[in-house]
């Protein structure tokens, strides 16, 4: 009877032992993978942390924004514990340059992202894990998406004066699914927007030290 | 700044116009990201503009 007992817990512990075995592994593979890439979110959910199950579907509500300001998230680690995966990382935006080719820029915000997959039972196996991912991320090439995202019709270097006379309608540029967008010039038809959410400085007090008063 | 807004009021496309400090920029940038307005309205409709926006910062 106890050598029975004791055939069971060594091969519960087995078991047990394999399974986390298999899950580190599984995790570092991950982390290989994504770790210090850029991957974007399928939709640009604003909230964190987002929770989703295995086939892709968020739990809970958030609200969508723009990509480009809230789709991409730099990954900085991956665990996977038990039934769930979690990749942390963070934010990313993506800004036009100053200069005259408009290069486009990622630019890291410090805001902390955090991306949990519910569910992943620790029979799945690794490329099951890959396909869960791939429902709620994308890793497309970012320029490449963005080139399909934005088409302008002008160059955003010019004066809104200029803007204005050389684009009679208004029309500067289409986003994603042909949506137009406009110069805000003709005011009688336009109303200029209004801001709803200021937000206070970011800066420390030594930066605004250094700082000279000036205008971005 | 120079930026696209999105039917919605949040930025969707974002420039730098005349950058001026790279910190400052990037605090500018960070604080433009996280704004959101009213939409602009065309015949009554939502629609996407552009807009400039200038930021000022002061010596404390």
């Amino acid at each position: 009877m106890r050598l029975r007992m004791l055939v069971l817990i060594l091969g519960i512990f087995g078991f047990a032992g394999q399974c986390f075995s298999e899950n580190r592994q599984i995790e570092e593979q991950l982390r290989e993978s994504f770790t210090d890439k850029l991957v974007y979110l399928r939709n640009p959910y604003v909230s964190t942390p987002l929770q989703f199950d295995r086939m892709g579907n968020l739990l809970g509500k958030s609200q969508t924004a723009p990509w480009t300001m809230n789709g991409l998230i730099l990954v900085k680690d991956i665990q996977v514990r038990k039934n769930r995966l979690k990749l942390d990382g963070t934010r990313v935006i993506l800004v036009l340059g100053n200069t005259s080719n408009d290069q486009l820029t990622p630019l890291i915000t410090g805001k902390s992202m955090h991306v949990i997959v519910e569910d992943i039972t620790e029979a799945t196996i690794q490329q099951q894990i890959y396909e869960i991912l791939s429902r709620i991320f994308t890793t497309d090439k970012v320029e490449d998406r963005f080139t399909n995202y934005w088409k302008p019709l002008i160059d955003l270097n010019m004066p809104l004066d200029e803007i204005k006379k050389s684009r009679p309608d208004g029309l500067i540029g289409t986003l994603d699914g042909g949506r137009p967008s406009i110069a805000s010039c003709r005011v009688s038809c336009v109303l200029p927007n209004r801001c709803t959410r200021p937000i206070r400085s970011t800066l420390r007090t030594h930066e605004r030290r250094g700082a000279e008063e000036s205008h971005t | 700044m120079r930026m696209v807004l999105s039917e919605g009021g949040f930025p969707e496309i974002v420039k730098l116009d005349k950058g001026m400090n790279q910190d400052l920029d990037l605090a500018a940038l960070m604080a433009l990201s996280q704004w959101t307005f009213e939409p602009a309205l065309k015949d009554g409709v939502p629609i996407s503009v552009l807009i400039n926006v200038e930021f000022r910062f002061s010596l404390y």
